[in-house]
């Protein structure tokens, strides 16, 4: 008796201990009777790649001889510098499209925290029955490490330099004038309760400029109440001749609020290089495997440096030539010299209904050339 | 019987107890490790550096585009600032640290003397120079309000005893004044610290008083109690009056920031190790000992109770009763503080083991005892080498602070990434403004409350929480001026680039960079409705120090009068150990 | 009795007065000439007696000090170099007698030459404007009007070409010119003279918008290599390497669009082919020649 409330105490550790644990099992989606169904399977499977146990994730593939293990880590992880390599699976969605007795076809959307926002990767896996226990487990699509022939590409790098005069320089001196940049058209619209204003601005010099564009917006008294800029819906180096689109978001607000917009393209001397040639090949409309559309295509870096990020910036013009919209989209893969990369960039059915004519530009980033 | 000629039956001198904490922690702050090693200790020492400049103005400009010190009691800080004067702001931090260091031992002991007696007690507070949990929490996570404000509570809770048995007003005095020190140095201490510390020891004295007294003689030590806990109230809502004003004004309504500790630590091991191994210790093979003494000895068990509670909490997520009893608070505390005050309520019972075995194994038990006490300690301080978590303070920031202090660099405001706990560094040393901050309570920009994620700093860790809360900061750099980024982490610039910042500099070998946006004008002063008023500045400047000066004040003029030792004859059942007890007043 | 005493009172007074009023030193005056050359030294005559204290405020110098009134004070040249409204005053104490003069600027003696842009295209009218503004040698403002020569100097020696404004006099001390950009790319030098004194700065002239873009494709194996001619401005300049061109390229795979910068004058790329495609090539608003090619790979 005099050890009653010891014991009860222990008993009590015990017992919230263990709700603790039902709790957290359920939270992270851990069952006690493991992959008892595909979708189950395909749970377990990415538990794995969030802890980044790669050996175990591949060991809990129905097809895990024939996978090659760094195919499979280059898919999941990336490599290259590419964006993946900056990326976390941070969790997941997954349905099951289709179950007979032995295969199932499950829809996974994998949601990525990246080093330049969320990105969704959705995926349909086929999961089957295999092994002794007859589990459910994840057929994985039989890829390869991307490989480059060796080869020696010359490439004549064309840079920019700007030199500045010191602080110390008179006043009328010589100085550099800013690149002269155009903004060639603009168009405010409202959409999900925000007003989105877009375009596109083009470098007139013979530099390139360093651009950003911004917004304000003037209400019916003439006061500029709310100011915001592109952000990274635009291409902030413009080399001589290049258009870009830009892209401005004002949340919360209705076109009826404001009287006017005042467009601001800030623009400066800075150096930059030509390099790399982005191409965007064989751009099409299409549907993707969700049933949304999507404007897809392939990227080809045409240097022979590994292009870590890209970023592909869609401009869709009406049948007036006016921009309805302007959509842009991370591409998780690196661009490998010649190699081709597929991008999709989404656009609301709307718009794509309304899409007589689209542009696509690529914006980079590599590693130590910034 | 205790054995009075046995060495184990002599309490042990606490002068010696205080020459081991100086010997132990004297060197360890000599080199300034909390500043190198641990996750806080930059940013007690930024609140300081700012009390320093402006004591009358807690309306910092300096992180969040602006944001009030009187959402964090500001005593710790204020001492710091008042020994900066004559050491610097580093060495004050140590002192003050060392000042908390110093006054645990004795509150120890004097906490444990209620519960057990004084040879026991002593070896409490020797106990305590060693605790993992203090070495956790002053050389890792760099918690100096925590530290300081528990021992100001244990130093005042006797004197609560002693109200509430005895209704001496001195002991009201110096019992109040102290609880109120502590308050000033930690609010959520207060809080805790009143059902941990306080309710056991209020049972305690009622059931002492019941005991010796007998009949209906409980209802005054209630009626004292609550006289005390209603002082203790009004007080407190007196000398931390701009911090209600302020927490009123601006509830934390922002989006849960997930922490480690909050965590199931049976999901995450490494995460148990952290903040249950590491800080427990050797403590963790007398837990068993401490269950069922505690629940043997009748006086014993408010302690244990409490000591459950804490313990219960302080395994954050393990169990979800933390999150039952606090609700949406579960999500703004972090729970290594409940292990420290699970540690001290423990304390006690611990020292009734450790006398349980030198009496009977003397050799052995001290050999025994020395190991575990100085392994905890050395598995507290090694951790802080083998643990995969490592604080960033200790970085070399002198080329940032450098480039922000000239060319008028400081007119804008600034954003440091993959710089962590160095970020308060920086900010101590420049006048140039930041958008991003340490402190997540005090944050008003929605561009931080609206996402789950703590300082932009560290924004990759949050997930896409962080990545897009600094997506936001930086769509948003226009309006707040922020022109130049450091980044110290090369998984920030390809959002940077692409966002349209530009490297201009580059430091330290390349591993800090510095990122400038072409069209940002200098910074302007962010209209604010969280700026204190003149008089809370003033309010805030004089009454939390001087809460500290009475108590000092009030134990100097009003000592504790000692009575020669006696022994007390309990009747007790023959299979339970016999306790003595010495009554102060 | 009351009506004595207030008599004595006013006669007590009025004595004081007169004794007061003869013990005082005659206040000093200042005489001097109202406008003076900057940087020429002034000599101001004083009358009075007694010392005195002597100040000059002026638009960048201030001076005090003490002299005999009576005397003639020499003000330096440094003290009067700036141009603007000056103040002398000359206090005994109790009085101050003030008098103004103006200091003008001297003749001109040096140019700020300010030329914008610093990049233009060829052939434009009025694309460059130079403004000179003409400063004495304490670099005041030099008002006076004078003629400036601007001059355009471009190619090389002796190949150059030299275009030379008439004079232009200056209004306020500033002269002006638009001038033409010229026909051939390359730098040209604009020369802003004053007498013996000419200021240079350098204009870059720059290709215009391409003119007659015309790109050709050839086939080889499973790829078409695209480039344009030397791409060039309607004037022949060689358009600037780094201008993008875009290469379009229409086949059943869809759309494929290359921007290419140009290197060494030409623009180049090259792009998988997979049957008929219709190729066009375009920089910035300009559009080239438009390629079919046809047939199986």
């Amino acid at each position: 008796m005099k050890y009653g409330l010891a014991l009860t105490l222990l008993f009590g550790i015990l017992l919230l201990v263990a709700i603790g644990w039902l709790q957290s099992a359920k939270a992270a989606g851990v069952s006690l009777r493991a992959q008892n169904t595909p979708e189950q399977a395909v749970q377990n499977l990415l538990r794995s790649v969030r802890e980044k146990n790669w050996p175990k994730a591949q060991a809990q593939l129905a097809n895990a001889n024939q996978v090659d293990s760094s195919a499979f880590v280059y898919d999941l992880a990336g490599g290259d510098g590419s964006l993946r390599t900056y990326s976390t699976l941070e969790d997941s969605e997954v349905s099951v499209l289709h179950q007979d007795a032995d295969d199932a076809l499950v829809r996974v959307k994998l949601n990525w925290s990246t080093a330049v926002g969320s990105l969704s990767d959705t995926r349909d896996l086929k999961v089957v029955r295999r092994g002794k226990e007859n589990d459910w487990k994840v057929f994985w699509p039989v890829s390869q490490v991307p490989k480059l022939p060796a080869q020696v590409m010359a490439v004549n790098y064309l840079r920019w330099d700007v030199v500045n005069r010191g602080p110390e320089g008179e006043w009328g001196t010589a100085s550099i004038d800013p690149p002269k940049v155009r903004i060639i058209s603009m168009n405010a619209i409202e959409r999900n309760d925000s007003v989105i204003v877009m375009g596109e601005v083009v470098n007139e010099d013979t530099i390139p400029a360093y651009l950003n564009v911004n917004a304000a917006l003037v209400d019916a008294n003439g006061v500029e109440f709310r100011h915001e800029g592109s952000f990274d819906k635009v291409s902030h180096i413009l080399l001589p001749s290049q258009v870009t689109p830009y892209l401005i978001d004002f949340p919360k607000l209705q076109l009826n609020q404001l009287k006017q917009v005042r467009m601001d393209a800030n623009v400066a001397a800075v150096p930059a290089s030509a390099d790399p040639v982005i191409g965007v090949m064989n751009q099409r409309l299409e549907t993707n495997t969700v049933g949304n559309k999507v404007l897809a295509g392939e990227l080809v870096n045409q240097s022979g440096q590994t292009v870590n990020i890209a970023h592909v910036l869609a401009t869709c013009y009406d049948n007036n030539g006016k921009v309805i919209w302007v959509s842009d989209e991370y591409v998780d893969r690196a661009l490998l010299p010649t190699t081709p990369q597929p991008f999709a960039v989404d656009l609301p059915a709307d718009v794509a209904a309304r899409v007589q004519r689209f542009r696509v530009m690529a914006n980079q980033y590599t590693r130590g050339a910034s | 019987m205790i054995a009075e000629r046995s060495p184990v039956g002599r309490p042990i001198p606490l002068l010696l107890i205080l020459l081991l904490v100086a010997a132990v922690h004297g060197p360890l702050l000599l080199m300034q490790l909390p500043a190198k090693a641990s996750y806080d200790t930059n940013f007690h020492i930024f609140f300081a550096s700012h009390y320093a400049q402006h004591w009358f103005n807690p309306w910092n400009e300096k992180w969040f585009a602006g944001f009030s010190q009187t959402t964090y009691p500001p005593l710790g800080h204020q001492l710091v600032a008042l020994l900066s004067y004559a050491v610097g702001l580093n060495a004050a931090y140590g002192l003050v640290q060392f000042l908390a260091l110093l006054l645990l031992p004795v509150g120890v002991y004097r906490f444990a003397k209620l519960w057990v007696d004084d040879t026991s007690a002593s070896y409490a507070a020797l106990g305590s120079v060693f605790l993992g949990a203090v070495a956790f929490l002053v050389y890792s996570a760099g918690q100096l309000s925590t530290i300081l404000a528990a021992p100001l509570y244990l130093n005042a809770v006797p004197y609560f005893y002693h109200w509430a048995r005895h209704g001496k007003l001195r002991s009201l005095l110096k019992g109040v004044m102290l609880g109120l020190a502590a308050a000033s140095v930690h609010h959520v201490t207060l809080l805790f610290g009143a059902i941990f510390f306080a309710i056991p020891v209020l049972w305690l004295a009622w059931m002492d008083e019941r005991a010796e007294a007998g009949g209906n003689s409980g209802t005054k030590v209630l009626l004292r109690g609550a006289s005390f806990a209603a002082l203790m109230i009004v007080g407190v809502a007196v000398v931390l009056l701009p911090y209600w004003i302020s927490i009123l004004q601006h509830p934390i309504k922002q989006i849960p920031i997930p922490h480690a500790s909050r965590s199931n630590f049976l999901f995450n091991p490494l995460y148990g190790f952290n903040y249950f191994v590491v800080p427990y210790g050797a403590m963790i093979l007398a837990l068993p000992f401490i269950l069922f003494r505690g629940a043997s000895v009748p006086r014993l068990r408010p302690l244990l109770i409490s000591f459950w509670f804490a313990f219960i909490f302080g395994l954050g997520g393990t169990t979800p009763l933390p999150k039952w009893l606090l609700g949406r608070a579960f999500d703004i505390l972090t729970f290594e503080r409940f292990t420290l005050w699970a540690s001290l309520l423990a304390l006690p019972i611990v020292g009734l083991l450790a006398v349980d075995l030198l009496r009977r194994y003397p050799r052995a038990a001290a050999t025994g005892l020395s190991l575990a006490a100085v392994g905890t300690f050395a598995l507290a301080m090694a951790w802080l080498d083998m643990s995969p978590f490592h604080a960033t303070g200790g970085l070399n920031v002198d080329s940032v602070v450098s480039f922000l202090n000239r060319d008028g660099h400081d007119r804008y405001r600034y954003l440091t990434l993959g710089f962590g706990n160095a970020l308060p560094k920086i900010s101590t040393y420049t006048e140039a403004p930041s958008v991003d901050g340490e402190y997540n309570s005090a944050r008003l920009l929605p561009e931080m409350t609206d996402y789950g994620a703590a300082q932009l700093t560290s924004a990759k860790f949050f997930g896409t929480a962080g990545m897009d809360s600094l997506r936001a900061m930086l769509k948003h750099a226009n309006r707040y001026g922020l022109k130049y980024i450091f980044v110290h982490d090369q998984y920030y610039e390809p959002l940077l680039v692409f966002a349209g910042w530009r490297q201009i500099e580059t430091y330290d070998g390349g591993t800090i960079t510095v990122w400038s946006k072409e069209d940002v004008a200098p910074a302007r002063k962010i209209e604010s409705d969280a700026v204190p008023a003149p008089w809370e500045g003033l309010l805030w400047g004089i009454l939390p120090i001087g809460t500290a000066f009475l108590s000092v004040l009030f134990l100097i003029l009003l000592p504790d009068r000692r009575r020669l030792p006696q022994v007390l004859m309990v009747p007790v059942r023959t299979n339970d150990a016999l306790y003595v007890r010495e009554g102060n007043s | 009795m009351r009506s004595l005493f207030c008599t004595f009172l006013s006669i007590f007074l009025l004595c004081s007065a007169f004794v007061a009023m003869s013990q005082a030193e005659t206040p000093p005056a200042l005489h001097l000439p109202a406008i003076v050359s900057a940087g020429e030294a002034v000599a101001v005559s004083s009358s009075g007696t007694g010392s005195a204290m002597f100040y000059l405020i002026g638009p960048g110098h201030v001076a005090k000090r003490q002299f005999q009134a009576g005397d003639t004070i020499q003000i330096s040249p440094d003290a009067v170099a700036t141009a603007g409204n000056y103040q002398v005053m000359a206090c005994n104490g109790q009085e101050c007698a003030t008098t103004n003069f103006y200091v003008t600027p001297n003749r001109g003696a040096e140019l700020v030459f300010l030329v914008h842009p610093s990049r233009v295209p060829v052939g434009r009218v009025d694309a460059i404007s130079a403004v000179t503004v003409v400063m004495d040698r304490f670099h005041n403002l030099a008002l006076q009007p004078e003629s400036v020569t601007f001059r355009a100097i471009a190619g090389a020696i002796p190949k150059e070409t030299v275009v030379s404004s008439p004079p232009r006099m200056t209004r306020n001390g500033v002269a002006w010119t638009r001038l033409n950009s010229g026909a051939k790319d390359g730098a040209v030098v604009i020369d802003a003279a004053l007498g013996q004194l000419s200021e240079r700065r350098v204009v870059q002239q720059v290709a215009a918008e391409p003119c007659k873009l015309h790109a050709s494709a050839e086939h080889k194996g499973d790829r078409v290599v695209l480039q344009t001619e030397p791409v060039r401005d309607c004037r022949g300049n060689s358009v600037p390497d780094g201008t993008i061109v875009t290469f379009t390229k229409l086949d059943k795979l869809g759309r494929s669009t290359v921007d290419a910068p140009i290197k060494k004058g030409v623009a180049r790329t090259d792009m998988g082919f997979a049957g008929p495609a219709t190729i066009s090539v375009a920089s910035g608003v300009v559009a080239g020649n438009e390629i079919y090619m046809g047939g199986s790979r």
